[in-house]
Parts: C-alpha cells; sequence; structure tokens
C-alpha cells in the first residue's frame, strides 16, 4: 500500500474513533427518540465502510502487513455489526436510562478500539515499524507478571 | 544473627551494595562461588597474559566515582583510568575502509563529515541537544528506584524534559538513523550502538543513541585490566569494614514469615542476616534458590517471559608481536539490515558463525602490563547463538576459534595467525556454567522497551521481605555501570528499611 493511502486509512480512522468517543461522552445531550437511530445509523455505516476497506485491501496483499490489516478492519467491521445487533433488539427489553448508559459505555470503547486500530495501522505501513511493534505486542502481554517481579 | 547483610555474588553490583552497607557501619559479607570477585568484569591470567572475561570498556566513569564517594572514599587512590582516544578503530567489512573514530564529539562529526556534511551537522546538533537530555535520563533512571508504577511517573513529572525524547525511545533504532542522516556511511558508523543494548536496530529503542553520546564523554580503560575494578571495589569494600569470602556458593535463601533472614551454602552450612541482597541473576535467585512454589505463580511466569540479551563467544590470544593496531580496541561496520540478518540467522536459527567478529580488544595496548615483554594479550568477541543448532558448543568451540583467527587474519588483522602462541575460548556454555549466567547472556534480560524500568526485577522483591536485587539483571540494566547503580540502589533500599525498623 502506498504511504499517502495508508496516511488517509489511518486519518480517517482515527478521526472516526473520536467522533464515536465524542458521540459516547455527549450522549445526554440528545433525546433518546432522536439519539437511538443514529446511533444505529451510524454503526451500520461503519460496517459498511470496514467491510469495503478490507475487502478492497485484502486483494492487494503485497507483503505481511496488508492480511493483519485486512483483518483488523474486517475484525472491526464485524463487532459494528454485533453491536448494531444487540442495540436494535434491546430497544425495548430495558429502560431509557439503562439503554442509554449501555449505549454510552459502548461508543467509548468501541470509538476507542477505531482510534487505535487507525494508530497501529499508521504505524504498521511503515516497515521500519514492523518489527519493533510485533515485538513490542509479543511482550505485552507480560507487563503485569514482570511488573510484579 | 551472624550478619546485619549478606550479599550473595561478588560481581560490581554485589561489590558496590555491600560497600555501601559496610560504610554505614552494618556488618556485611559478600559470598561469591568462584575464586575472584567480579564476574563478567573480571580478568583471568593464562601463560602470563591477563586477559579480560568479558567487559573491556569503562564507559559512564562518573559511576566508579559515585561508589566510592559513597564509601567517602577517592576513587583514584584505588583506581586508575587510562583514556581511551581514538575511541576505536573502525572496519568496513563492505567496502574494507579502515579509520579511527575520535574520542571528541566534533571529532567524530569530522569523521561523519567525510561522506556527509549535511549529517556531521545534524549529528552535532542531535549529540548536543538530544543526547545531552538522554544522558539527563539515563542519569535519572541510573539513580532512582523503579519499584512502582509512581516512581516511573514521577521521574516524567520532575524532569519534564525527558518527554522530548520520548519519540526516540518508542521508535526503532534503525528509523531513528534513516529519519536523522541522509548516508549509508552514517548509518553505517552509528549502527553497532544497537548491538551494544542487546537488540538488533530493527527491534531496538532509539534511545540507545545515547550510547554513542556516552562513548564521547569519555571512554577509559583501567590500569591493570578490567579485573582492576572488582579488586579496587573490594579493597575499597574490606577498608570500610566489609568482609569478602571467595569459593562460598549459595544454594538457598533461608526464609522464616515471608523474610529473608540468612542463606544456606553448598557445604550445607547457614548463615544468618537481617537482610539478604542478591547480586545473581533474578532467575536464578527466584526459580532456584528460593523456589517456585514460594514465590506468586504470575511472578515464575513473568521470570521465564524474559528473552535475553545476545550470548557471545569470545576467543583470548596472546601474541608474541604487537599487531598492527591505531585504537586498543577495533569495531566491525556494516549495514544496518545486515545487522539484523546476521541477529536472526544466530539468536532465531542457532547458526554458529565465527565470521560475526564484532569487537577486537587489545588491552596491553595501552597498559603493557597484561603480557610478557614483547608480547600481547588480543581477544575478540563474536555474536554466538546458546546453543548451536545441530551441535554443542563442545563439539565446535576450538574449531570456531580457529575459523574466527582466519577471519582476523582475513581481514583485520593481516599476518596475526603465525603470531598467536596461546589461545583459547569462551562459549556461552562456559559463561554459563562459570559465572551463573543464563544462557550466556552477558547483559542478562534483552533492554526492550518492555523489560526495563517497573518491567524489569524490581531492586527491591516484591515476594519477600529483607530480600534485595541487584545486578545485571535488574533494574536500570545490564552493563557494568548499570550493575554498580543496582548495587547502589539496592544497598539504600536495604538501609531504608534497616534504619526505619531500628527507629521503631
Amino acid at each position: 500500500m502506498r504511504r499517502s493511502t495508508a496516511l488517509i486509512l489511518s486519518g480517517f480512522t482515527i478521526l472516526l474513533g473520536l467522533s464515536l468517543m465524542v458521540m459516547g461522552i455527549m450522549h445526554d445531550r440528545f433525546s433518546m427518540e432522536l439519539y437511538s437511530p443514529v446511533i444505529v445509523i451510524t454503526l451500520a455505516w461503519v460496517f459498511v465502510t470496514f467491510l469495503l476497506i478490507s475487502c478492497v485491501v485484502s486483494r492487494f496483499v503485497e507483503d505481511d502487513y496488508e492480511p493483519v490489516f485486512a483483518t483488523m478492519f474486517m475484525m472491526l467491521s464485524i463487532m459494528a455489526l454485533m453491536i448494531g445487533a444487540f442495540f436494535s433488539y434491546i430497544w425495548l427489553m430495558v429502560s431509557a436510562y439503562a439503554y442509554n448508559v449501555l449505549i454510552e459505555v459502548m461508543l467509548i470503547c468501541y470509538g476507542l478500539a477505531v482510534m487505535m486500530v487507525g494508530i497501529a495501522n499508521h504505524l504498521l505501513s511503515q516497515q521500519a515499524y514492523r518489527p519493533f511493534i510485533y515485538d513490542f505486542f509479543q511482550e505485552l502481554p507480560h507487563i503485569y507478571q514482570r511488573y510484579r517481579i | 544473627m551472624d550478619y546485619d547483610v549478606i550479599v550473595i555474588g561478588a560481581g560490581v553490583g554485589g561489590l558496590a551494595a555491600g560497600g555501601v552497607l559496610a560504610a554505614k557501619g552494618l556488618n556485611t559479607l559478600v559470598l561469591e562461588q568462584a575464586d575472584t570477585a567480579g564476574g563478567c568484569a573480571s580478568s583471568f591470567e593464562a601463560e602470563g597474559y591477563r586477559f579480560d572475561v568479558g567487559a573491556c570498556i569503562i564507559e559512564m566513569a562518573r559511576v566508579h566515582d559515585w561508589f566510592y564517594q559513597r564509601l567517602g572514599l577517592k576513587r583514584e587512590d584505588y583506581l586508575t583510568f587510562l583514556p581511551n582516544d581514538p575511541l576505536y578503530e573502525l572496519v568496513d567489512i563492505l567496502s574494507g575502509d579502515r579509520f579511527t573514530l575520535p574520542a571528541s564529539l566534533e571529532g567524530a562529526a569530522e569523521v561523519i563529515g567525510r561522506h556527509s556534511r549535511a549529517d556531521s551537522k545534524t549529528f552535532l546538533n542531535f549529540m548536543r541537544k538530544e543526547g545531552k537530555i538522554m544522558d539527563e535520563f539515563v542519569d535519572v533512571m541510573f539513580s532512582t528506584p523503579q519499584g512502582r508504577l509512581r516512581d516511573f511517573i514521577k521521574v516524567f513529572t520532575k524532569y519534564p524534559r525527558i518527554l522530548g525524547i520520548l519519540k526516540y525511545m518508542l521508535s526503532p533504532y534503525s528509523k531513528v538513523l534513516k529519519d536523522l542522516f541522509v548516508h549509508p556511511y552514517t548509518h553505517r558508523l552509528l549502527s553497532n550502538y544497537s548491538v551494544i543494548g542487546g537488540l538488533p536496530p530493527s527491534m531496538q529503542s532509539g534511545i540507545m543513541l545515547w550510547a554513542c553520546f556516552a562513548e564521547h564523554q569519555g571512554m577509559f580503560y583501567p590500569l591493570g585490566g578490567m579485573g582492576a575494578v572488582p579488586e579496587a571495589m573490594t579493597r575499597a569494600m574490606e577498608d570500610v569494614g566489609g568482609e569478602l569470602r571467595l569459593n562460598s556458593r549459595v544454594e538457598g535463601v533461608l526464609r522464616k514469615r515471608g523474610k529473608a533472614c540468612g542463606v544456606l551454602l553448598s557445604d550445607g552450612t547457614t548463615l544468618t542476616s537481617r537482610a539478604v541482597v542478591s547480586n545473581i541473576n533474578a532467575n536464578n535467585l527466584y526459580l532456584d534458590m528460593i523456589g517456585e512454589e514460594h514465590i506468586p505463580r504470575a511472578v515464575a511466569k513473568g521470570l521465564r517471559s524474559y528473552r535475553m540479551s545476545p550470548s557471545c563467544a569470545i576467543g583470548y590470544l596472546g601474541l608474541d608481536y604487537l599487531p598492527p593496531l591505531k585504537a586498543q580496541h577495533i569495531f566491525a561496520l556494516t549495514d544496518l539490515d545486515l545487522v539484523d540478518v546476521f541477529w536472526s540467522d544466530i539468536y532465531n536459527r542457532g547458526i554458529a558463525l565465527p565470521q560475526s567478529v564484532g569487537m577486537i580488544s587489545c588491552p596491553s595496548f595501552i597498559d603493557p602490563s597484561l603480557a610478557p615483554d614483547g608480547h600481547h594479550a588480543l581477544s575478540f568477541i563474536t555474536m554466538a547463538p546458546p546453543s548451536p543448532v545441530d551441535n554443542t558448543w563442545e563439539d565446535i568451540k576450538w574449531r570456531y576459534l580457529d575459523i574466527g583467527i582466519e577471519m582476523l587474519d582475513a581481514v583485520y588483522l593481516p599476518g596475526i595467525k603465525d603470531h598467536v602462541v596461546f589461545k583459547t575460548i569462551a562459549t556461552p556454555e562456559d559463561f554459563e556454567k562459570r559465572l551463573l549466567i543464563p544462557k550466556g547472556s552477558i547483559y542478562s534480560y534483552s533492554m526492550s522497551v518492555l523489560s526495563q524500568m517497573v518491567f524489569r526485577p524490581s531492586n527491591r522483591s516484591k515476594c519477600l521481605k529483607n530480600l534485595y536485587l541487584c545486578g545485571a539483571s535488574t533494574h536500570p540494566s545490564g552493563s557494568v555501570p548499570g550493575s554498580i547503580c543496582s548495587g547502589l540502589l539496592a544497598a539504600d533500599l536495604a538501609l531504608e528499611d534497616l534504619n526505619g525498623r531500628r527507629e521503631k
């Protein structure tokens, strides 16, 4: 993938994640009637966009980076679909307050995940970062155990 | 109690801890399994030649001064440093170019400027600004215990200037070099500093460029060989009341109600103390001497999760002439990417490559007393796997040594093979057996970002009270100055706890 393409995709993903988080934090500024369909539509849009990105990228496999990248977006896409389905389903099953809190938490967490994918994509799209990042992620699961020593 | 404090291991870390504790009036005993102190920073004699076991350079000389100052002594009364100028003779193994690297930053910039003026300017600017901040950061890390997350955060809140080098810390060494400098020659010149930190350029943190700054602040060699360092530290420790006992191997650490209270020696003797300082590798301490069943499972897993820093094989040669040298040390230069390839072949695939000569050191070039008249002692260091694939070190080590000598003769010092009158080799297996270093890794755990600071074994044990750790496997890092500082930190923590208790 070209550096400029990778940069645009990363920037777009980070912005999207940020906007989802902002939506989550500002949830009480909207009325429930308006808010719920907006979220479901947003998630559906996220799902379609990410699915398209992952399909396009996985067609142009050049090295070890593209499959990782495509998998990340595919997972985000599936997550968006599942979250959208979940919130459509529980619409009538919980109180408005509980629904509101759930949506807030979900948006912040999902927005954070999307942002992290954007940052990871930015780093992994640069060949020089890959061994360093892979090594970092290999050691990452052990930090708690090491901290205990 | 037999002693106030017992120190296990007379490496430079253990001697530093023992010295500080003894100077504070505590009845301190340092136990060493070998017949000499110093571990990796010691010397050995063979047929009139005196060779350095492992370490052969003094960097951050101020750390040695810190130790003697803490004992109320002067380093100059115990130990003399001979300056290395030029620092190295550099041999570009791809082009065959040979040149010397002056000790001053300006001199090094001039060498870089022979190929790229822009790089020369960048180098000077970088070293004067970021290099200085990196050095400040290292000083802070080397003098601050990193037991808890708040210790780590405190460093950044107290010294916010350090945030300016965060981008180098979180970027790979190779990328930092390529972003800063344009000419491949400059990349080659600076490639070896990543290996000094124990990782290849693609995996090492960019902050290791600090090593270049540190070397240009002064590089020395101790009069009498590297062994003079632990010998002087031992004398200083004994002068302030400490005691060193050689040939005393510790088998286990005694525990009582969650506290360390002494040691069990291999001859069955038990020695009791109020506190124990361990200078041995943290894996050996926790998993063997204390026992896995007595530590939390997370700690055992954490210890096993560390990747070791590179192991090496060292060839020691006695020569009947002075080889054609321009500096005490010769360093091999090669492409950044090739260092990664070598690394992968040796440490991932386990291939023993005697051609991977990284550094050659001829200490008698600067201190003739280390060899008989007219003769010289020389050692060469190669990157070597802990266990070669499809072979054992015992089977291949002499052949490995001979190929290494052929390599010296062909590339670095033509004609040397006709002047070798004594030769021997130490492999990673030998280092593991003699010095009890797991996998023969002289820097202990690798120096990746997540094996440093709060993620490296703490100087105050979190598993057992009254137990303190120092040496290459603990904070701040594996190296002679790092180990000395770990000893000072461990002693400070022990004093804090012991004095606190006394006051109560």
